[in-house]
């Protein structure tokens, strides 16, 4: 995958320009309803794991650009005005076996 | 797939420097943090403070916590103070601090108090479990675990990270989020005898959005950055879900306090792995299990035969509401956070052991089937305490009511025999049930003058009442010291060789680089290999020999794109740090341990009385330097409060007077007032004494 440049102008840093791109894993932790979402970033900005970056385009929805390092912990849910635009999902093997309840046969 | 491309978000200022001055600088945003912040904004000082992630909901309380422990002053209380935390000492084999937990269980309400006075919901105000057996219905404060007792309370701590911010922001804290802090500022001067004297004088950081460097000077320094994780337990798939506790409290704290010389203990100790989503566990709180939050789900087996609970005595209980009393001629028990397995003179009811249902023919798996529990007790397990501990509100509570789980008509699968769901190897490790950390003393201060520590940042710490009651308490001190000191001078020095070190990976070629997970990764079986279930002197010196050369060979080949990547791996370098203070610390002590867990090959003799004390290690000059301080060196509990207390005890006694209409809240505290009063006769028996046998 290659890399976009940094359009920071910064003659006061060190000249080295960020560079960023997503690190995929094999699970995606979060989705977004893009009907539902307004693009305020309020996810983004209380995710303790910094996982999330602001989209570039204004009123979209935050990139998910780490999800392997999402903690699961739904802040970014809890926070959220417009329910439903984000869904936080478990990977597939921490997805807990219910069964409906058993009464054990009478002897 | 059309290729991702995206700018980084946020501004350039990597290499340019902020200095920021308070009286106070707090390192760390979580639950101990903020009420340290808290305390010394409120005796009128400047505070700073600083949080990797953002305060709002940071920490391993920042989605919430459902049981606030040792809440001895509470109004409906049956036990002291005294008798719960010498309980703790005892429970723990003296591998405890006292300290920590006396203040706990004396100041612990006042904190949940707070909460309350800021927004937080500690009561039952909506009358949801009105006529619960668990509810005391004149407070409406609810009880879990011991019901005759009532020292632990049921909270809805969702409600409390953003309400401790807003708090933070009323008094004026300066906070400083999205910044890590990486190193400390440490003055050292030569004393009148020749000797040299340490002074902690602030910290240095780096904002993680924009890469500014940042210099805090400070009066004094506190230290609630957590507990380290990732030592053994490493996965570069799902890493934040490697540990329990968030994926950025990796022990940055305890790296940064070892490189400045601070005092540590019980650093030898670990645990066989209780905990990682990213492995063998289940999402926490998200299996059936009869733990914890869970306490005291109803438990069956495959077949649906209900698994029988039993008290200290082997009795077998007959109904749901014995399972939180006492046994016959027990005065309480204890449940919760780091109570595993107690002795028989704490021990609580508990489901029949997995061997005794083996025998008996019970089948796997095993179910919390709630349905057949009391309504209020199903409620409380199943939309409360699941809903308002960490991480269960949205991941457990809605996600699994939306994947149609009801707890009247389904049970939740078992994957353990305990509330671990899991078994794990004997190498993996973590850091859990009271782990080592920073030494300190009666005012939470450290062995260098100026720099503090609370919550999980010191030694056998517990849980949410924990953290707060030490950070509130080490607040305060602090900020009594920093009334008598100026602040130091910052050596350029210091400061330009923190830079370079913060930097450097941005400077490799990330073609050539290594990343900070190869580097975990490594660390992580190495930890397993030459510090897993079994240690001896021969295979922990490998150990550090192989870490060492991680930090010569590994170190200058890491690569960060942007100062997203640059955190990772300062945190991987702080994990670095952390494991080599571990076999440090376990080749110091020369004989094996139960209560830490610790099995030497080579010093097989199990926690003989010469080496029944804790073994403060530091580190000076590159070398690790070793001393010794007995188990009880906190001396009598309440004399030893109370004796650098009386200012608080007072103020808070006029505050109560003085709490005018208040209904709840002030009747709540008279009768506190009261049975603190009524306490006040019983002393911790045994401190300051040699360590006690135990029955």
């Amino acid at each position: 995958m290659s890399k976009m440049e940094d359009t920071t102008k910064g003659t006061e840093n060190l000249g080295i320009d960020f560079t960023v791109e997503p690190v995929p894993c094999s699970t995606m932790p979060l989705k977004y309803d893009d009907s539902l979402c307004i693009g305020c970033n309020r996810c983004a900005s209380v995710c303790q794991c910094d996982i999330l970056i602001p989209s570039p385009e204004k009123g979209k929805h935050p990139i998910v650009m780490y999800p392997g390092e999402c903690y699961y912990c739904g802040a970014c849910v809890m926070v959220c005005p417009k329910p439903g635009a984000i869904k936080l999902s478990h990977p597939l093997m921490n997805r807990a076996k219910f069964v409906p309840v058993r009464k054990p046969e009478q002897s | 797939m059309e290729e991702t491309k995206y700018t980084w978000p946020y501004p350039n200022e990597a290499g340019q420097e902020e200095v920021i001055e308070s009286d106070v600088l707090v390192l760390g945003g979580g639950l101990a943090g903020c009420f340290a912040a808290i305390a010394a904004a409120r005796s009128g000082l400047s505070v700073t403070l600083v949080e990797k992630g953002a305060a709002e909901r940071s920490g391993s309380g920042g989605t919430g916590f459902d049981h606030w422990e040792s809440a001895c002053t509470n109004p409906c209380c049956q036990v002291t103070p005294e008798e719960i935390a010498s309980a703790y000492v005892n429970e723990q084999d003296w591998y405890s601090n006292g300290i920590a937990h006396y203040i706990e269980c004396r100041e612990g309400y006042d904190r949940l108090l707070d909460l309350e006075s800021f927004g937080g919901k500690v009561r039952d105000t909506d009358d949801e479990f009105a006529g619960a057996e668990f509810r005391d219905d004149e407070t409406k404060l609810m009880f879990a675990y011991d019901y005759k007792n009532r020292y632990t309370i049921r909270v809805w701590g969702s409600t409390f990270k953003p309400a401790l911010v807003k708090e933070l922001k009323r008094l004026g804290v300066k906070l400083y989020d999205r910044t890590e802090a990486t190193a400390l500022l440490v003055e050292q001067k030569s004393e009148a005898d020749g000797s040299l004297k340490k002074r902690g004088i602030g910290a240095m950081g780096m904002n993680v959005h924009t890469g500014k460097f940042c210099i805090f000077r400070a009066k004094s320094t506190i230290l609630t950055m957590s507990r380290p994780a990732r030592v053994w337990l490493f996965n570069p798939d799902t890493t934040g879900l490697c540990e329990f506790r968030p994926m950025q409290s990796i022990g940055s704290g305890h790296a940064m306090g070892w490189r400045a010389g601070i005092e540590f203990t019980m650093m030898e100790k670990s645990v066989r792995a209780e905990f990682s989503a990213a492995g063998r566990s289940f999402p926490p709180y998200g299996a059936g299990n009869n733990h914890n939050t869970w306490y005291a789900a109803t438990m069956v087996d495959a077949r649906g035969v209900e698994i029988p609970y039993v008290d200290r005595d082997g009795r077998e209980l007959k109904t749901v509401s014995e399972r939180y009393y006492p046994a016959p001629g027990q005065k309480f028990f204890l449940k919760g956070g780091v109570i595993d397995e107690p002795k028989y003179e704490y021990r609580g009811p508990e489901t029949l052991n997995f061997e005794e249902l083996m025998k008996r023919g019970y089948q796997l798996p095993f179910y919390a089937d709630l349905s057949r529990m009391p309504e209020a007790e199903r409620k409380v397990i199943w939309g409360m305490m699941v809903g308002e501990e960490a991480k269960t509100k949205i991941p457990i509570y809605q996600n699994y009511t939306e994947r149609g789980f009801d707890p009247e008509k389904h049970m939740l699968q078992s994957y353990g025999t305990g509330w671990q769901s899991a078994n794990f190897l004997e190498q993996e490790r973590q850091f859990f049930g009271a782990p080592g950390g920073v030494m300190h003393d009666w005012d939470m201060k450290t062995n260098i003058d100026g720099i503090y520590a609370a919550g999980d940042q010191v030694y056998a710490s517990d849980c949410a009442g924990f953290a707060c009651a030490t950070g509130y308490y080490a607040g305060r001190k602090a900020a009594d010291y920093a009334r008598t000191v100026s602040l130091g001078e910052v050596d350029r020095a210091d400061v330009e060789a923190e830079k370079q070190r913060v930097y450097a990976p941005l400077y490799v070629d990330k073609e050539d680089g290594m990343s900070w997970k190869e580097l975990n990764m490594a660390i992580s079986k190495a930890m397993q290999n030459y510090c897993g279930g079994v240690k001896c002197d021969a295979l922990l010196l490998e150990g550090l020999d192989l870490l060492k050369s991680f930090e010569t060979e590994i170190v200058p080949k890491l690569t960060a794109s942007n100062p997203h990547d640059l955190m990772r791996i300062h945190e991987v370098l702080d994990i670095l740090t952390v494991s080599q203070l571990v076999l440090h610390a376990s080749l110091a002590r020369k004989s094996s341990s139960a209560p830490l867990f610790f099995k030497r090959s080579d010093y097989t003799e199990m926690d003989p009385e010469r080496d029944r004390h804790h073994i403060l290690i530091h580190q000076e000059n590159g070398e690790a330097v070793t001393r010794i301080v007995p188990l009880d060196y906190f001396g009598d509990l309440q004399t030893e409060y109370e004796k650098r207390n009386m200012d608080y005890i007072e103020q808070y006694a006029v505050k109560k007077y003085h709490a005018g209409e208040n209904t709840d809240a002030v009747r709540a505290e008279k009768k506190a007032e009261a049975h603190a009063e009524a306490g006040t006769s019983s002393k911790l028996k045994g401190a300051g004494e040699e360590a006690p046998e135990h029955e």
